[in-house]
């Protein structure tokens, strides 16, 4: 069963004026599902519409059109039902009130019927200590890591996290990825956006990449770096740039573009030709240093939504 | 493990909702103010006793009489005012989100916020009567059982109706500016009658008719604050209280019964068809 489903889900922004009315299309037509039991990163630039799906998801805003299924229910009709198994990080919150951190994770224990221990959340996301002071002091970092905690109230079967490591030092980045593990292994399903390429490459079994409100591509990490596996680089450091040598290169079968820099020469190509590229300079210069990069998500990035690399 | 129900998560919300209004003291403020002006009231009544003792005759100073009347101006402003930031300020803040990722329906919201700022502001307009009453005693104002009754009766259904507009007004409000203009509108409309009078002038031809059209009159009797008048005329001491001075012979539309079923109905529509707004609002 899929636990997230959207089938051709479109949202429309239309704000309505005397003179003239303004239409945002935040989402046009997006099929979507993630299966039980996946990490499942979705990628996008700023305004891509990430949120406004993970807003839709969670019953925060209907969609114009288009049906949205959570953990077999509808989103519009049980949406109560959904939020009992659910756990949510949500962009653009604030603090419930003057209450501290422990009595946020309190209220959300009370609220789904749990038996955790207050303690044992807050110690998992490192906040025990300024648990007892009101949330409308915290930093961006410390409100994550709480909302985090209260995320995992009640052993969740999904956890949908929005944007999870704004805010958070690599310390806390490095807890989000060991607790996002932790909940898989356990046979939770997590759902997280990011416009951050490490934090999905490290965790997501998936991704989708959303670009102006499409959904660009769902695939696999390793399947999308095969996808454009044309573009690994090879940068050698010679002595001098042997003349000539960037046109040998160039003419190397599978590389796609040769830059020099000084005494640096950065090749573009494709995993194949990597060796004769390092043959064709060590022939005529002395090669100092040679380093070479897979093809990295941040390219895939740039190519699939168009960026420029 | 089971989880609780539509009941326990209302109930748990509006706990909360109570806990937010103490937390920031709003509570401890209202019934402050509440007590001052219904001891106040009473010291005043009584002075009255004290000046009339003098005179020849018989004069009796009731306490209801006094208290009500300042009280029903009160109450609708307190309820406006205090009440119709609730929802809407959660919403642009953003705690209405942490709220709904947890298992509360919106329906729970409405109704959580609306239990809870009635528990706060009919206990702070309660203390007005509580107060009042020793004060009363001590210096010699009679107090009639039957008429505070009567008045904490009067008193908690006018809370109630003000509250639930303004929770009405908090959950359909874009944002909490709009939700004040509202609130101050909803004030404006009710206790300075413009419900009614608005609608007679215009229809009349931009003018005030010499006599009200009977239309008018059913218009007026539709106004909460003249429904609250027209109730407390049940108790004939009581009836000449507030904005809406009670005919001799009540209509059908200005007996205290149907005067109790459009106080109701006061609750009953605006909550539905606020929530009926709220529950597809994009947060």
């Amino acid at each position: 069963m899929a636990a997230i489903e959207l089938r051709g889900v479109t949202k429309r922004y239309e704000r309505r004026g005397l003179r003239r009315s303004n239409v945002v299309t935040a989402l046009h037509d997006v099929d979507l599902a993630v299966e039980d039991g996946e990490v499942f990163g979705f990628l996008g630039p700023n305004g891509a519409g990430k949120s406004t799906a993970i807003d839709i998801m969670l019953d925060y805003v209907q969609p114009t059109s288009g049906a949205v299924r959570v953990l077999g229910h509808d989103v519009q009709t049980n949406s109560v039902a959904i939020r009992e198994r659910t756990g949510v990080l949500p962009d653009g919150y604030d603090a419930v009130g003057e209450r501290t951190g422990r009595e946020h994770v309190e209220l959300a224990i009370e609220a789904k019927g749990t038996n955790d221990n207050p303690d044992a959340l807050l110690e998992r996301v490192d906040m025990l200590g300024p648990d007892s002071y009101p949330v409308e002091q915290y930093s961006k970092g410390m409100a994550q890591r709480l909302m985090l905690a209260m995320a995992l109230v009640g052993e969740p079967d999904l956890l949908i996290l929005d944007e999870p490591s704004t805010g958070l030092d690599p310390n806390g980045a490095r807890t989000m990825r060991r607790i996002v593990r932790e909940e898989n292994d356990r046979g939770a399903t997590v759902f997280f956006s990011s416009h951050i390429l490490e934090q999905v490459e490290a965790v997501c079994d998936r991704v989708g990449i959303l670009d102006g409100g499409e959904l660009v591509t769902v695939d696999s990490i390793d399947r999308l770096r095969e996808t454009i596996g044309g573009t690994a680089r090879v940068t050698l450091e010679c002595s001098q740039v042997p003349n000539g040598a960037p046109d040998r290169i160039a003419a190397i079968d599978g590389v796609a573009s040769v830059e020099t820099n000084g005494t640096k020469i950065q090749v573009a190509c494709e995993n194949r030709a990597k060796a004769p590229v390092i043959a064709a300079c060590h022939d005529s210069a002395t090669v100092t240093n040679v380093s070479t990069t897979d093809p990295s998500l941040e390219d895939l990035f740039a190519t699939v939504t168009g960026g420029g690399a | 493990m089971s989880q609780p129900g539509f009941v326990e998560r209302l109930l748990l919300f509006a706990r909360e909702d109570i806990q937010d209004s103490v937390r920031e003291r709003q509570a401890h403020l209202l019934i402050a103010m509440f007590a001052l002006v219904g001891g106040g009231l009473a010291y005043a009544a009584g002075q009255q006793v004290q000046r009339w003792a003098n005179r020849e005759g018989d004069f009796v100073v009731e306490l209801m009489p006094q208290l009500l009347g300042p009280l029903m101006f009160l109450v609708p402003l307190v309820a406006l005012g205090v009440v119709a930031p609730a929802i809407v300020e959660k919403r642009s803040t953003g705690a209405l989100t942490v709220l709904l990722s947890l298992p509360f329906s919106r329906w729970v919201v409405v109704l959580g916020t609306l239990i809870g700022r009635l528990v706060v502001i009919t206990t702070a307009a309660l203390a007005a009567i509580a107060i009042a009453i020793p004060i009363a005693a001590l210096f010699g104002v009679s107090v009639d059982p039957a008429q505070v009754a009567a008045g904490v009766f009067a008193v908690v259904l006018l809370t109630v109706t003000f509250t639930a507009i303004a929770v009405s007004i908090s959950a359909v409000s874009q944002t909490s500016t709009r939700a004040s203009f509202a609130a101050i509108f909803a004030y404006v409309l009710f206790v300075f009658q413009l419900w009614s009078i608005i609608p007679i002038y215009v229809l009349s031809g931009f003018e005030m008719p010499e006599t009200t059209p009977a239309w008018g009159e059913v218009l007026a009797a539709l106004n909460p604050m003249a429904a609250f008048s027209n109730l407390l005329a049940a108790i004939p001491e009581l009836a000449d209280i507030g904005i809406h001075g009670t005919a001799e012979n009540p209509a059908v539309y200005e007996q205290p019964a149907v005067a109790l079923v459009i106080l109701l109905a006061w609750i009953a529509v605006p909550i539905g068809a606020s929530y009926l707004r709220f529950r597809t609002a994009d947060l």
